[in-house]
Order: structure tokens, then sequence, then C-alpha cells
């Protein structure tokens, strides 16, 4: 094995070898089984068994009335005469699901009973018409969501709702916050322990110690924290399939995230929002490791990755424009169901990508530069800046 | 084989560390005596490329000390110098091994032999953290060793070592001084006393005496104090203490 390979094998010995790394990633994986399993065991979400005898069907005019004749609505009359419903009683546990996403998109029970395919697909339209209009969208963004509305009209395709795919799609943005706390945590030192332990005399006075050294740290940080990426999205989708099961990858995505343009099954968007999140850990890793080597303390790492956590609740107004473009793809918060109601497009290449297609490039470009501004800094401080 | 510093300086805001030193090593034990704030310290980290003079220059055979191949001919003990906590004695020295180039064949050969050189064959399967003062030193000095340098740094070595301990280190660097420039800086006179063909003598970030020990008219220690300003006697002393 050649020195560089050495030399990483015990990078990632270093990492791996502090409690720190054990504690707070068994925490953060905790955090994230519990979060997922609580919510079946507290009986927020519930396995309805028969959702898949409707798997693969389309939603139109023959399926609603399926389900209107599935559940018994509860009729209330108002003072000006009219009746409307105000519950529903469910017969068939097939149509419920159905029949709460109708809910959900209509605000009442009496709209839900009552939608229509053609109702259906207008407030859709409608919903997606608005948020294009208040989106601060170019010409040229609008005409690229007209073409491809055009192309493909709105189609909801049924499936199973409650399903590991979409489970896993909603709640990724945890799994990106826990992934900050914990990389925060483990890669702070990477390069600041160097000098905290007084080893960086006897790393930069050797011969692979200011060139080859960086990397096989780089390379090293960058393993565990994509190992640390991908615990965390086992602990996420592996809870969410265990008990959901893999059904219903077929489901449009519409179900999961409400009315967008951007059009695609849930398992689709599940392999999407995965490949984002492996990327944003990589991006992750090497922000901790290029702050850690250029502030030369740990503390001061974890401070502003912290601090990276709490921008992650603030929201910059469509209206601010390139600043809210930019801040769209604030890595912490990407991953949320309303990535996929931002309209803005990336031109790459004379191509133009929409935000989740672009993700991936953004990032993994930050992380160069990330890795460069590391390198300069580690090549500064072996001599001048001591 | 020759070390060569041409009129090397540090210089701190107002403060010289070290004060344009022209001197020429050879193979052989080296020590390098001076109290406390003397430079040495300075001096050395300079000669190991961990720190970049104000002015002058330093060359191992015509090689700059910026240059990759230079540092392949260098071991260096920092008088502080740390490890890594989750590492055991063997761990050590072979990721030391790697940082300085050895394959790994060889980086295995010279862990082992070194271990038992330095008498920690027992415990190198224990994490560093375990270990005591001494058998920090003595890892220390096997790690300066693992690369076969032509120049070896030392700086301060015996620190934390027992008198047993420190007779048969300084047996040790009598040896490396045999094919390699030993550069030994110490404040205990003793250290040198026995081992260094040359000594220098530092105040002030200056050398302000070169020669061997059959040079000085006195007892080494005593010539050594009367070098010395008053000040600089009694912080010696007290270190000595």
């Amino acid at each position: 094995m050649s020195n560089f390979g050495t030399m990483y094998l015990y990078e990632l010995r270093k990492i791996f070898g502090r409690k720190l790394t054990i504690i707070v990633l068994s925490l953060v994986t905790l955090i994230m089984i519990a979060m997922n399993i609580g919510e079946y065991v507290a009986g927020e979400k519930l396995i309805n068994t028969k959702e898949n005898d409707l798997s693969g069907r389309e939603v139109n005019e023959t399926l609603l009335n399926e389900m209107r004749l599935a559940v018994d609505p509860k009729i209330a009359t108002m003072e000006d005469g009219e009746t409307v419903s105000i519950g529903i009683s469910v017969k068939d546990e097939t149509y419920e699901p159905l029949m709460d996403y109708l809910y959900m998109l209509g605000g009442n029970f009496d709209k839900a009973y009552n939608m229509t395919e053609e109702k259906l697909y207008s407030t859709f339209d409608g919903v997606i018409n608005t948020d294009i209009a208040e989106s601060y969208l170019t010409e040229n963004e609008k005409a690229y969501w007209a073409e491809r509305r055009a192309e493909n009209p709105d189609r909801l395709v049924y499936g199973k709702l409650r399903n590991g795919w979409g489970d896993s799609v909603t709640i990724m943005y945890v799994v990106s916050l826990l992934t900050l706390i914990s990389v925060a945590a483990t890669l702070s030192g990477v390069f600041s322990e160097e000098t905290s332990l007084k080893t960086d005399a006897l790393v930069f006075s050797s011969v692979n110690g200011r060139k080859k050294l960086v990397y096989a740290k780089i390379l090293a940080g960058v393993s565990a924290g994509l190992a640390e990426t991908l615990i965390l999205l086992v602990a996420c989708a592996g809870t969410e399939f265990a008990v959901s099961g893999f059904g219903g990858a077929e489901t449009s995505v519409q179900f999961f995230v409400g009315p967008t343009a951007m059009d695609m099954k849930i398992g689709t968007a599940f392999m999407w929002y995965a490949f984002i999140m492996l990327i944003i850990g990589i991006l992750l890793s090497v922000m901790a490791m290029c702050l850690s080597q250029v502030f030369r303390n740990s503390i001061a790492v974890v401070a502003v990755m912290m601090f990276m956590w709490l921008l992650s609740m603030f929201n910059i107004p469509e209206r601010l424009d390139l600043l809210a473009r930019i801040w769209n793809f604030f890595p912490v918060t990407f991953l949320g169901s309303w990535t996929f109601t931002d309209y803005h497009l990336v031109p790459f290449f004379g191509a133009r990508l929409t935000i989740i297609e672009a993700a991936p490039i953004v990032y993994l470009c930050l992380s160069v530069v990330f890795i460069v501004i590391a390198k300069i800094s580690y090549d500064k401080y072996q001599v001048k800046g001591r | 084989m020759e070390l060569v510093l041409d009129r090397v300086t540090k210089q701190y805001n107002s403060k010289i560390a070290a004060d344009r030193i022209s001197v020429s090593l050879k193979p052989g034990v080296i020590g390098l005596l001076g109290a406390n704030g003397a430079g040495k310290t300075t001096l050395m980290r300079m000669i190991c490329g961990v720190l970049k003079p104000s002015g002058g220059t330093i060359s191992f055979d015509g090689i700059d000390v910026s240059e990759e191949s230079y540092r392949d001919a260098l071991g260096y003990l920092p008088q502080d110098f740390g490890y890594y906590p989750s590492f055991t004695g063997r761990d050590f020295l072979m990721y030391m091994a790697a940082l300085k180039g050895l394959p790994k064949s060889e980086a295995k050969r010279k862990t082992d032999e070194l271990l038992k050189k330095v008498n920690l064959e027992q415990v190198a399967g224990k994490k560093i953290k375990s270990y005591s003062g001494g058998m920090k030193q003595r890892l220390g000095i096997a790690q300066a060793v693992l690369n076969d340098p032509k120049i070896i740094v030392l700086d301060e070595p015996t620190a934390g070592l027992d008198p047993k301990e420190r007779v048969r280190f300084r047996n040790m660097i009598a040896d490396l001084g045999k094919d390699s420039i030993v550069l030994l800086s110490t404040h205990i006179v003793s250290d040198v006393e026995h081992i260094a063909d040359r000594i220098l003598m530092m105040q002030d970030g200056r050398i302000i005496w070169d020669g061997t020990k059959d040079e000085v008219p006195e007892d080494l220690e005593h010539f050594y104090l009367s070098r010395f300003d008053d000040a600089a006697v009694e912080e010696t002393e007290e270190a000595n203490e």
C-alpha cells in the first residue's frame, strides 16, 4: 500500500478513534430512529394495509366516485339551509388516505367529499399557477414551466400513501440537520487538533506532511462524513421502510409534497433526495475541515456550524430575487417538501436545470472551493503562519 | 555531508530570537547549550523548516531547507512533542513512517527495530496516553530516527527522563552521531559533556561560543556558566534543580 493509503487509514482512525465521534454519531442516529418510530408508537402515523388495493390507478372521476361510495359524509345544515359535509365515517379503509389527501387539498370535508376530477385538477393548476406567479421568475423560467406542463399535464397516480419513500422524502431535511451536527462534532478537529495536540511540527518536518497529507486528511474526512450521512440515511429510510414497506414507489410525488409542477414519482424523488443528501454530506464535511484548517480551533468550527443550524430557521423572501435564489440552496434546509415548489432554474452549459437537478452540481462545486481554500490555508500555515 | 546556516535571523517585532547565525555543521553530535529563551528552539525550528527565518539561508549539501529532499534527510524531536491519544505506540510509529515516505514493509521493520531499541516493545500495543513521560520521550526519539535521517534535531530530548534512561539515551545519540549530524539542544551541561563532539553556546539569539570539549580550559559546567551573565546563570540553576 502506498504512503497515501496508510496515511488515509490512520487519518480515519484518528477521526473514529475519538470518543466524541462515536457518542455524537450514536446520539443523532438514535434521535433519527426515535423520531420515525415514535410517530407510529404515538399513533400519529397509522399503517393501512388496504392501501395497496388502489396502487397505480390514476385519480379520475371513476376513482373519486368509488371513494364517495366508500365513505359516509356527516351532513350538517347551515343557517341558509345549505347542507355541507362536516366529517366522514369510513366504510372501506382502502379509500381513507385518498379522502385525507383531498381534505388537505380542499381545506374541508365538504370540498373533499364533493371533489370532482375537473375540480381536483383545476385546484392543482390554480395552486401551481399561484406559486409560479409569486416566485419572481424570469420570463424564460415561466416559459420553461409552461412548456413542461403542456408536455406533461398534471395527472395524479395513486399509490400507497403511507410508504417509506414518501415518509423519507418529507423528513429528509432532518437528516441534513443531524448530519450538520454530526460532522461538526467529528470533523472539526481534523486539522485543528494537529495544533492543539502539538503534532504539527512533526507533520510539517516530514516529507509527506506538507502535500500528500492534506489530501489524505480531506479524503478521510469526506469518507467519514459520507459514512455518517449514510448511517443517518439508513436510520431514516430504514425505519420508514421497515414499518411501511417498499410499496408505493410509483405514487405521484404530489401526494406527499402538495401540488407541484415538478412531476415525478415518489420513488424517483427519494432517489434524488438521497443522492443530494450524500452530496450535502460531502459539502458539510469539506466545509467543517476547511473551517478547522482556517481557524485551527475545533470550538470555533462547531460554533460556526451551529450558527448554520440557527440560520436554517430563517427564510429570505422571494422578492429579494438573487439573494433568495442563493439562499434556497442553503444545504441544511434544501431537502424539504418546499423545494418541489421552487421553480427557479439554473443555467448550465446551455441547459436549464431545476434546483433539484442543479443542487448536486452546485454543492460539488462549493466543495471544491472549500478544498482549495483549505489547501491554500494549509500551505500558508506550514511556515508563514507559525 | 554538511549543514550550512548562513546569517540566519529570526525577528519577532522588536525581539530578535536568532541574530545572524552562521555555522557549518558536519557529522557528529553537536550540543547546543543555552539558558531558557536563548533562542535554541527557534534555531532548531528554523533548521527543521517549520519556522521561516526573517533572513539568511539554511541548506544541507546545497539543498535548501524548504525543499522536499531536505525533509527527506531530516529527523526532528520537538521540545514539547505531541501524540495522538487514540494511537498505540506502534500505530504512531507506523503513521510517522508513512509521513516520512517509508514503504510499508520497511516501516514495519524499522518500527519493530526501534521499539526494541527504545525499550517499548512490551507496551507497543498500548495507547500512548497510558505511557509515562519517559516512555513518550523514547517514542519521540524513535520517530525522529525512523527514516535513518542525515540531520537529526533533538530539542531537549532528555527532559522527563530518569537518570538511567538518560544514560541509555546518551549512548543512543552518540551512536547516531557516527553517521549523521545530530544537533542536540539542552540547558543541562552533563547531557552534552559526555557525547558532544562539538559544543555551541547560545545567548540572546547569538552563538557566543563554538568549539570542542577539548578546547574548554576548565570543567564544562563552570565554563558554560561563566559565559553568561548573572541572570542567565540563576535561570539555568533553577532549571537544573
